[in-house]
């Protein structure tokens, strides 16, 4: 009798397997006949991955902003440039001052903070828009969940399935509203967190329209502070700053390129005179802005913010280039 | 380290291993006892110590209490073993609860308190293993149980990592027998083991977080608006998520440890085929209601005391149930609910009619549904974020609502949780009658394989974000 079972058992999982690894390879096919590319999916464990590297090492270079650092600036490139660990702190569609807060707090941390912001991001009401990831590194983040994470990058680098938006249960949702298949997206992401920007696979012009309408929405809905309300409250901002500086750490504020329109509306309503340089003249960082900066003035922008993937290792070096003229860092040749 | 984590399949891969590659009967134990400790401390490993010290300190209760005569002592023994195992979980899961309670209570005298967070972490699975020491010892002092003589088998069955976190509660006589001979490599418990552990990760992963969960979460927001059919669609959905999130917990323990060569008793046997709620709480979290039957409600005197007694024994057995299940005044109000409910469907059955007699399937089948209706109703408390906002869903579903606008959820999600849950409640009162999963070993070879295959697949193919077992709170 147990012969016949174990047999019979055997088979069972191995059509089972044999019919999944098809049904796997079927589906694999399919989803890249339709363009879609592998690539990471960002989360909080991955950002968690991140901010472990800061400790336990001496000097680390901590990247904060939203998008337009993370699809902007190689931490390997930065990394190899300087020797010292470099993480991807910087989180898509989030401004960073909670993350500065928190380098602040952490009193091991005696590193480069490199804060990429504009004057609208240093605004009070954004300024808790990192917490949650904070929250789910100080309180939720384990060994295990680490392990977890570090053994999906790997999976998800190489098929597009293992991404949550692929799961069948969201592709019959999909099907169910009349959305069709997920938005084939034009970013693609590193397990360091960097991501690739590819403007070949997308409207472009579509896109720009969109962010000029959704900045206007934005300015239409949420009017900047006053000047003297806006730097009144980045007293703050300055003492977490100089928390880290007394600690021997470096901060650094760093405005990135936007252009066109886009530009003119952050200038219409937080003019450069009476926010951003109003505020470089006190704070105890140094703030770097882009259009001071001769590196940064070839600096392709094909949606009015962001830079084409193909040019992460041109803006990255610029940025390099900027820092060490500043002081800020030291490169070593290789 | 949860079932569906990566983490896990490593760790299990790894275990699995090496125990089979171990000679040796007391060296395999050994490492899976230190496995399961590893296992254990990827949450926190200073509650290893805890794990430890409880563990130790009840094996030496039990053999103290194995070996002494007299009785007035040995009370002494049982009553000490008994207030360090509930101390222990008093502090961790109830210090803070009662502590709030009580500034609550003053507040109603005037009296007024700031609220004090006491920064308690609860170590995880601490019901469910406090609950294992107390049913030995009992059982030990009752001479129901021989005391162990085996340190490291009594730390097993504390300890093996299947059940550790979120049961089934085991019995001490149950698991200890199976700790004495060597398991001898049997591919049919490896084959259903590890179907057990697919389908019980299927119905976590797929059905439980994301078909059922973004419903739930929608209707059950603390500043959702509900209205009459979503707040039905909430409660019902809500009771499919956590039978698919618990069941599924279970039958993964069960699998698991099957592969190891043990036997976990079936903590879940289809309850949504249920006729009537005596029934339900038969098929639901077996481990846990017969827990309370053996050492709450029969030692308060079960019915033997006469009906009065026996009512308030019941619903006093499941006011404990619910506080067992969490630290919060909804867990006690649903346990509460749930006792009076059965004394209710005992009357009904007693005086008016004894549903449980109906024989036809079609009318089973009515009743069974009306059991889910009823069970959806009261699971409201088991998932409000407050008191005030259960009643405020229980108000609308039962037509007392205030008129909230309809389409809290989104068609799509609705159509789908309702689909697939009519297939979960359609699954259980189709095979009401059957119990345990040995019926897959005599399923033809292709049934099998595409049970395999549907339930692998539905992992493969459900990447989600992994939330946590909704069990693991408790």
């Amino acid at each position: 009798m147990q012969p016949n079972r174990r047999i019979r058992w055997g088979i069972t999982w191995l059509v089972a397997l044999a019919v999944v690894v098809a049904a796997s390879a079927v589906f694999e096919s399919l989803l890249r006949q339709r363009g879609y590319e592998p690539t990471v999916q960002d989360d909080q464990d991955l950002w968690s991955v991140q901010a472990d590297r800061l400790h336990g090492v001496d000097s680390p270079i901590a990247l904060l902003g939203a998008s337009r650092i993370q699809f902007a600036v190689d931490p390997a490139q930065v990394e190899k440039a300087t020797g010292r660990t470099t993480a991807m702190l910087a989180i898509n569609g989030e401004y960073p001052v909670a993350a500065l807060r928190w380098l602040a707090k952490d009193t091991s941390f005696r590193g480069l903070a490199i804060i990429g912001v504009d004057s609208r991001g240093l605004d009070r009401r954004h300024w808790e828009m990192q917490q949650p990831w904070i929250d789910h590194y100080e309180h939720r983040w384990t060994f295990t969940r680490k392990v977890h994470r570090l053994l999906l990058s790997p999976l998800q680098q190489y098929l597009v399935f293992m991404r949550s938006p692929f799961a069948w249960v969201a592709l019959v949702r999909r099907e169910l509203a009349g959305l069709g298949m997920p938005f084939n997206d034009y970013l693609v992401m590193r397990a360091d967190r960097v991501g690739f920007l590819d403007y070949r696979r997308t409207n472009v012009e579509a896109i720009r329209h969109q962010r000029i309408v959704d900045l206007v929405d934005y300015y239409r809905d949420y009017p900047p502070a006053p000047p003297e309300q806006w730097l009144g409250d980045l007293t703050q901002v300055s003492g977490w700053v100089k928390d880290i500086q007394a600690r021997g750490g470096t901060v650094v504020f760093f405005r990135e390129p936007s252009a066109g329109e886009h530009l003119a509306l952050d200038e219409e309503f937080y003019p450069r005179e009476r926010y951003w340089d109003a505020y470089a003249r006190i704070s105890p960082a140094p703030l770097i802005e882009f259009r001071d900066e001769p590196e940064f003035s070839s600096i392709v922008l094909p949606d009015t913010s962001h830079i084409d993937g193909l040019d992460i290792p041109r803006f990255t070096d610029a940025l390099l280039a900027v820092l060490a003229r500043r002081g800020v860092i030291r490169t070593v040749a290789h | 380290m949860t079932f569906d984590s990566l983490t896990f399949a490593v760790f299990l891969i790894g275990t699995w291993l090496a125990y089979w590659a171990t000679p040796g009967w007391r060296v395999r134990k050994q490492l899976l006892l230190v496995l399961s400790y590893v296992f254990y401390a990827a949450w926190n490993p200073f509650f290893v110590l805890l794990l430890v010290a409880t563990t130790s300190f009840d094996w030496v209760m039990g053999r103290k209490l194995e070996s002494e005569t007299r009785q007035a002592r040995r009370k002494g023994m049982l009553l000490a073993s008994i207030a360090v195992n509930i101390s222990a979980l008093g502090f961790f899961k109830y210090a803070q609860f009662f502590t709030n309670s009580a500034i609550d209570l003053a507040q109603v005298f005037g009296i007024t308190f700031r609220p004090l967070d006491l920064g308690i972490l609860l170590p995880v699975g601490i019901s469910f293993y406090t609950f294992e020491s107390l049913a030995y010892v009992i059982d030990v002092y009752r001479r129901r149980s021989q005391a162990s003589t085996s340190l490291l088998d009594y730390s097993l069955y504390v300890t093996f990592f299947p059940h550790l976190v979120a049961g089934p509660i085991l019995r001490y006589n149950d698991f200890n027998p199976q700790t004495h001979l060597q398991k001898p490599f049997a591919e049919t418990a490896q084959g259903r083991g590890f179907a057990m552990l697919c389908v019980g990760l299927a119905l976590k992963v797929c059905l439980a977080d994301l078909v059922f969960a973004p419903v739930v979460d929608a209707v059950f927001a603390p500043s959702a608006n509900v209205g009459l059919a979503d707040a039905w669609l909430g409660a019902a959905t809500f009771s499919l998520q956590v039978y698919c999130d618990f069941a599924g917990y279970s039958l993964c323990a069960i699998g698991v440890a099957l592969m190891f060569g043990f036997r976990f008793q079936s903590n879940f046997e289809s309850p949504f085929g249920a006729v009537g709620m005596i029934d339900l709480w038969n098929r639901w979290h077996i481990s846990l209601t017969s827990w309370l039957r053996d050492y709450v409600f029969t030692p308060l005197g079960h019915y033997r005391r006469g009906r009065l007694r026996g009512h308030a024994n019941l619903i006093f057995t499941f006011f404990l149930c619910g506080l067992w299940h969490g630290a919060a005044w909804t867990f006690v109000l649903w346990g509460g609910v749930n006792g009076v409910l059965l004394v209710l469907e005992r009357l009904f059955r007693d005086h008016i009619w004894d549903f449980a007699r109906v024989k036809s399937t079609w009318g089973r089948a009515g009743l069974a549904l009306v059991t889910f209706g009823v069970f959806a109703l009261e699971a409201v408390l088991f998932r409000a974020h407050s008191v005030r906002q259960a009643a405020s869903m229980l108000r609308t579903m039962l037509g007392f609502g205030t008129g909230a606008a309809p389409g809290l959820v989104s068609a799509h999600d609705a159509q789908f949780a309702i689909v697939a849950g009519a297939g979960v409640l359609l699954a259980q009162i189709i095979s009401a009658r059957e119990r345990g999963w040995e019926w897959l070993d005599r399923a033809p070879q292709m049934w099998r394989a595409a049970i395999a295959a549907v339930a692998l697949a539905a992992i493969v193919f459900s990447p989600g974000l992994n939330p946590a077992f909704i069990y693991f709170q408790f």
